[in-house]
């Protein structure tokens, strides 16, 4: 179980473990770790939902990770808000406007880990 | 100049050009166009289900007394419409970018929960916007029924779809996914093509005037068809 975790972290960390654990049985009297760098560490996906919950308020929705610490949540590019739910309510929008919001997770050391698509919407009168 | 038919002598542009029987034909033919001309202007109803997400209980016990719908009803999360509208009504708006289709709703109806709603249609609005509205970059079909309700409140329902490009880009005539203002046929309606799926959605608000809607609900989660009125 630990030694999972641990190869999730470093998963994350961009690093991918090859363990020899056969050496103890050709005479070696070790495990070998050999890492290797696999390019960026896998985002997960998030669901995003929006919804219009008032004439000048807009709800984002979005699924839950378990390994996600905190969520980042940017409106057309600039970070609005930075939560540990799983949903937001943005009130500082105005009607004819198209606004794109994309969710973003974060890990304990602060790594992205799971993301959401761009989802838009626009407010009528 | 006058060509002459060979082996008559005589020039072809002088020859009687329709028999008598080639006219009542073509009348004939003629007649039977403007009859399925007519029969294609039916009424068509325009019907969706879906899901929203409930209110607040505050916004539900604010809306509660002048809402035809019970509490349970606007938690239950679920509704439906039915808009039958005539597919052939005449654009009184002039603006050559907005079609305005006055009369062209004949029924709004709007189920939430178990309780189905006809709202009059009298102040009901079909609007076609193709970049209209100030709005270069965006087109939208809008169907919307606003009636009083008790202590002076204001319901409206609508059905509405947007496709919308950055602000700089120009939708009108043929760029975007609507080509006039004219309504387009049936099968578009009920399958536009949003530039995002959260710019398709049902409505149903109750204002009080000016500020905040008392019960303000909208969805985008809504399966949308249509067929000929009346047909199963």
């Amino acid at each position: 179980m630990l030694r999972r975790t641990v190869f999730k972290a470093l998963l994350r960390a961009g690093m991918v473990l090859v363990v020899v654990s056969s050496l103890t049985a050709c005479g070696g009297g070790a495990e070998l770790t050999v890492g290797i760098d696999p390019g960026p560490p896998p985002v997960a996906p998030l669901g995003i939902a929006l919804t219009r919950v008032g004439p000048e308020a807009i709800e984002i929705d979005w699924s839950d990770d378990p390994d996600v610490a905190t969520f980042v949540v940017r409106r057309d590019g600039y970070a609005l808000a930075t939560v540990t739910t799983t949903s937001l309510i943005d009130a500082s929008v105005l009607l004819n406007e198209q606004y794109c919001y994309r969710v973003s997770g974060y890990d304990v050391s602060g790594a992205l880990i799971a993301a959401s698509a761009t989802a838009c919407v626009t407010l009528l009168p | 100049m006058l060509s002459t038919a060979p082996g008559s002598g005589r020039p072809t542009g002088y020859r009687p050009t329709i028999s008598l029987r080639t006219l009542v034909s073509c009348l004939a033919v003629l007649g039977s166009l403007g009859a399925a001309r007519a029969s294609a202007g039916a009424e068509v109803d325009l019907s969706g289900s879906g899901r929203f997400k409930p209110a607040s209980i505050q916004s539900i016990q604010d809306s509660a007394s002048v809402l035809p719908f019970s509490p349970a009803d606007l938690a239950s999360g679920t509704w439906s419409f039915l808009i039958r509208y005539d597919d052939q009504a005449a654009d009184v708006d002039p603006d050559p970018y907005v079609g305005r289709y006055a009369g062209a709703i004949r029924v709004f109806r709007v189920t939430i929960g178990n309780t189905t709603v006809e709202l009059p249609t009298q102040r009901a609005e079909l609007l076609v916007s193709d970049g209209g509205e100030g709005f270069r970059n965006r087109e939208s079909i809008r169907f919307a029924a606003t009636t009083a309700t008790a202590a002076g409140r204001t319901l409206t329902a609508g059905w509405i779809e947007l496709n919308q490009k950055t602000a700089t880009e120009d939708l009108r005539g043929a760029h975007g996914l609507l080509t006039s203002d004219r309504l387009p046929d049936a099968q578009t309606i009920a399958s536009f093509g949003s530039s995002n799926p959260f710019d398709r959605f049902f409505l149903l608000r109750i204002d009080a005037g000016e500020g905040r809607p008392l019960l303000y609900l909208t969805s985008s989660q809504v399966s949308v068809a249509s067929k000929p009125a009346g047909t199963q």
